[in-house]
């Protein structure tokens, strides 16, 4: 066999391999009973990226082809990439299969999710990473920072500063000064066919609403995860919110509209997926991202319901919104620096203190039994705040379980053991805390 | 109705009412936090840096008697409303508001200063207030040059934009004009009407560019503690968005960057309430009148202003302590 | 007729198996290497006791499993976790008038730290059980090398007075330092002690970073060894209690806890 052949061979071989891993995480989900035809749509742009491999398919621009923006993390602005006339993808990737391919270029000790971006990008195959010909990416954590350079090898990248100091003056300025800049860039780099790539405030305007709309919708998921009535498992919000990854912002919003109807009704019928009494828990820290649905998928088999994902690639990815109040190119750029800068809480960031607080307004608010930490190995800077974490949780009293893991399978029945002796130890305390309550 | 809406609408009724009220008999002395100007004959009352003026530059015992009156209606009436007076009632903002819309119509952007370039012009409202009290010393105590200091009479109107601008939109522009009288008042004049063009000119480009320069605004801010009027903050409601910080004219950043402190009515704040009004976060931002809520901040409107129905907003109230103390952290 | 509660604990070397009538006071017990098929031992053991104590199935009113293989285990009628169980197990064996708030479970294979409060209920846990440092199969490893019996590491430990230090993580390395050691005519009492702290080292570790608050109790195949209690005793700066039946807390717990479920 040629090189040419064994490439081929190779390349079949390892998307059999990520197909048939996304494809067993679908098939849980889409087995659970009772679970409403909402969520097709999302299990669908799931399918459609990893095992059908045709991400044009959800993207539905058939009769005029946009061009693929590859970013990563949250705090590059779709809005800008909207109205650029292009398409944004957000790469960060949750597959082991890609990992071990990318561990040829990160340190073995690094962190899965870029291993899992290089491995996807060095070896194409993939096409929802292969269409995106440029990467926009921020320089927030180490590992992302590397990242650009071992990806130039294989891409055009471009790299963003996002300044660490969030509260110095010269931070908001710079990051201003970036958003310009990228605007300049993609005016230059996406050509449609029609002439006119400038991206004017119409345009803008247009954009924001749509994420606007979008994340309407996520609050309105949240309230609904907030209920003591759970409607929704976390393994399948986890999947819905991990597939705006992929799907535009317009088809997302339409079907998540959809799902939240649904869901209300469930809670007005009462048409619960578990019991009251199960542990609520919050997972925070490094994100989990489909396929890797390991932890809510233990969590959520030993008992617990995941009420909310506190890590970027849940609905902290989407909440909040870009308040421009003028509809000028001057006003638009400067909200939508501030929102994609100011309200992120990743520890990238000195000091984080606004996490803690969300923290502590998460735990009131979804009613937040119990903390599990999700450190992925060689996550340094999450892990950081563990004990920050802790300590805020010491007024309000919930224990806290660190989990440190990769994407690797292997250890899942050691996770399973710590899993559920948490949960039971959510569930007497839960009892022992419900039987001192004095019958009034 | 928004607060946005009711604010023109006050604004535009104080105008009318401030700057003609006297054909309507209306009299409200010389005791008001604003800028109605002694130069409208039309005035329904005068504002109260004329007062200042007049008595610390007759320095008799008559005149003491006369600004310690005055002064606790002036004090009540900044008690009553608080920075309230600048924002929602100065004709002066007003004016500067309608050149902000203006600006907006036309489809320009705004400029924004940077906290630097703010803490650098700070000086310039102390000069102008050291002119209302100080030099009215000297006009009273002549040690050295009389003749400019007699020719000074009310020193800080001369200086005043008020005395330009408001008399030309009630539709005297007599008072346009440089005063040719003598030397001091030639210079003054200048120096009053080259203010008047900065302020039409900086409040077209920069919101509310004169209020970061008004020594009314500055006497009215000492007040903050203690006025009626306030603005509320909920630490754990607050994502920090900063939001607030972008739509207010006064470029606070404290509001959006304090954690630990409930009162966020900051010194330079004139309560217009944008920033409650924009905020999207249910209650994390509210305007209290007498410790009681009467505006607050909320998601659905936020969505709503801008055309996408929120079907539920999307937090309870939670009541925690505000103090929260985060290992480490200097509070604000 | 008395009734019974039977605990199970299911490790991965050894099987234990606890009965406790209504009174909560031991009437039988066993323990037997697991072998290849756990669920056929176990199923032999529970018999073999029955037979002994002339116990019959109708009075047998819960079988609670707990230990790696619980779930294999065909008999058992219910599962919880061996953090619950010694946690239960421990209140259980606690020395008179000490209120145990810590135990420290040393096994074949994994070791665990398990704080609880005054009644009982698990405040934090730790485990370790993917390094055999820190495990019953570092002493049996080096005790091997040494060419003695496990039972005789503990008495000899306590017979040394100066513990030598074994600087090797990783139990196989170790076993290479100790074979150098002993080459260099260093004397069996001193190393043997330098084995147990190295393994208490490894231990507290883990206990602090659970943190582990007096009163302590040892349980496990570990809490038979009183070296390991001494070498802990100096390390946490903590008094360590030794109950009677070490390696059935795990088994007598869950029988406990199979009873409050009836």
């Amino acid at each position: 066999m040629n090189t040419i052949e064994t490439d081929q061979k190779r390349k079949e071989l390892f998307l059999r391999s990520v197909a048939r891993h996304a494809a067993a995480e679908l098939e849980q989900l889409r087995t659970i009973p009772k679970s409403s035809p909402a969520f097709d749509y999302f299990y669908d742009v799931m399918d459609a990226i990893f095992i059908q491999n045709d991400p044009e398919r959800i993207l539905n621009y058939s009769h005029e082809k946009k061009q693929m923006i590859g970013i990563y993390c949250m705090v590059i602005p779709e809005e800008l990439i909207y109205a650029a006339g292009a398409v944004p993808i957000r790469l960060c990737s949750g597959s082991f299969e890609a990992s071990q391919i990318g561990e040829d270029f990160v340190p073995r000790d690094g962190c899965p999710l870029v291993k899992s971006a290089m491995g996807f990008s060095s070896q194409s195959g993939l096409k929802a990473f292969d269409m995106c010909d440029v990467v926009v990416i921020p320089t927030t954590c180490d590992a992302k920072r590397k990242l650009g350079e071992e990806l130039s090898l294989f891409k055009e990248v471009w790299m963003v500063e996002l300044p660490h100091i969030k509260n110095a003056d010269f931070s908001r300025q710079i990051w201003v000064e970036q958003m310009y800049a990228l605007k300049a860039r993609l005016e230059k780099h996406v050509r449609t066919s029609w002439a006119k790539n400038r991206i004017t405030a119409q345009r803008l305007s247009n954009a924001i609403k749509n994420s606007a709309r979008a994340q309407s919708e996520i609050r309105r998921v949240m309230a609904i995860r907030k209920s003591t009535q759970s409607v929704i498992w976390g393994r399948q919000a986890m999947t819905v919110l991990n597939s705006y990854f992929y799907a535009p912002v317009t088809d997302w919003t339409e079907a998540m509209v959809r799902l939240n109807n649904d869901l209300s009704d469930k809670i007005q019928k009462g048409e619960t997926v578990c019991h009251e009494k199960s542990p609520r828990i919050l997972i925070a820290g490094s994100p989990g991202i489909f396929p890797n649905l390991k932890i809510p998928g233990i969590v959520e088999e030993m008992g617990g319901v995941v009420v909310n994902d506190e890590s970027c690639a849940g609905e902290r990815y989407l909440y909040d919104p870009v308040g421009n109040t003028e509809n000028n190119l001057r006003d638009q750029m400067n909200s939508i620096a501030s929102r994609y800068m100011a309200p992120c809480v990743c520890p990238s960031f000195t000091p984080n203190s606004d996490r803690l607080f969300m923290i502590k307004k998460m735990v009131a608010e979804y009613a937040v039994d119990g903390i599990l930490y999700h450190v992925l190995k060689g996550c340094v800077i999450y892990d950081f705040e563990v004990h920050r974490v802790e300590d805020v949780l010491k007024e309000s009293g919930q224990p806290l379980l660190r989990i440190e893991t990769d994407y690797n399978p292997e250890d899942v029945e050691q996770l399973r053991t710590r899993v559920e002796a948490f949960i039971e130890m959510l569930k007497a305390r839960k009892k022992n805390r419900n039987s001192t309550t004095p019958i009034s | 109705m928004t607060i946005s809406k009711l604010r023109w609408s006050i604004l535009i009724s104080s105008f009318f009412v401030l700057l003609f009220g006297a054909y309507l008999g209306l009299y409200f002395g010389y005791v008001l936090p604003t800028f109605s100007c002694c130069y409208v004959s039309s005035r329904a009352g005068t504002c109260f840096l004329l007062t200042l003026q007049q008595t610390i530059g007759a320095f008799t015992w008559e005149s003491i008697v006369v600004f310690l009156e005055r002064f606790t209606y002036f004090s009540l009436l900044v008690i009553i409303m608080g920075r309230g007076w600048c924002g929602w009632i100065c004709p002066l903002g007003f004016f500067q508001d309608l050149l902000d819309l203006t600006r907006y119509k036309l489809g320009i952007g705004s400029i924004r200063f940077s906290k630097k370039l703010r803490n650098g012009l700070l000086w310039i409202k102390w000069v102008f207030l050291s002119v209302v009290l100080i030099v009215p010393l000297w006009v009273a105590f002549p040690f050295f040059c009389p003749c400019v200091a007699l020719n000074l009479e009310i020193p800080y109107c001369q200086l005043c934009p008020g005395k330009y601008i408001l008399p030309l939109l009630v539709g005297n522009p007599d008072r346009v004009a440089v005063n040719f009288k003598n030397n001091t008042n030639l210079v003054m004049s200048t120096l009053g009407l080259t203010f008047s063009a900065a302020l039409i000119w900086g409040a077209f480009i920069k919101r509310r560019f004169w209020c970061l320069f008004c020594p009314m605004g500055l006497i009215i801010s000492w007040y903050r503690k203690i006025s009626f009027f306030k603005l509320r903050k909920n630490d754990l409601q607050c994502t920090s968005c900063e939001i607030c910080y972008n739509t207010c004219p006064m470029e606070i950043e404290e509001v959006y960057k304090s954690r630990g402190r409930e009162d966020v009515t900051f010194g330079e704040c004139n309560l217009c309430l944008k920033c409650v009004e924009n905020c999207p976060e249910k209650s994390a931002l509210e305007a209290v009148y007498l410790g009681k809520t009467i505006y607050r901040s909320s998601s659905i409107n936020f969505f709503k202003k801008r055309g996408i129905k929120s079907s539920v907003d999307t937090c309870k109230m939670v009541e925690v302590p505000l103090q929260i103390q985060i290992k480490g952290q200097k509070q604000s | 007729m008395e009734n019974y509660f039977v605990g199970i604990d299911a490790g991965s070397t050894y099987i234990k198996i606890a009965f406790i009538d209504t009174e909560s006071t031991l009437a039988g017990y066993d323990h037997k290497p697991t072998g290849i098929d756990a669920n056929g031992t176990t199923k032999n053991m529970i018999e073999a006791i029955c037979a002994e104590k002339g116990i019959n199935s109708a009075q047998i009113k819960s079988i609670m499993a707990t230990g790696y293989s619980r779930r294999n285990i065909e008999i058992a009628r219910s599962t919880v976790t061996e953090i619950k169980a010694h946690g239960a197990g421990a209140i259980w064996a606690a020395p008179q008038d000490i209120s145990i708030r810590t135990v420290i479970d040393i096994g074949g294979q994994d070791s665990k730290i398990i704080v609880m409060d005054k009644n009982g209920e698990i405040l934090n846990f730790a485990m370790n059980d993917k390094c055999a440092a820190g495990t019953g199969r570092f002493l049996e490893s080096l005790a091997r090398v040494l060419e003695l019996d496990i039972d005789q590491l503990g008495p000899m430990s306590l017979n040394s007075n100066m513990p030598l230090s074994i600087n090797s993580t990783c139990v196989v390395f170790a076993e290479s330092e100790v074979i150098s050691l002993v080459a260099r005519k260093k004397s069996r009492e001193d190393i043997v002690a330098g084995i147990h702290r190295s393994l208490s080292k490894r231990i507290t570790g883990m206990a602090r970073k659970a943190g582990a608050i007096p009163e302590i109790l040892l349980t496990g195949g570990g809490g038979l060894n009183k070296g390991i209690a001494k070498a802990l005793e100096e390390e946490l700066f903590m008094e360590i209690h030794l109950p009677t039946y070490p390696q059935l807390n795990g088994a007598i717990g869950a029988a406990l806890l199979g009873k409050l479920e009836i």
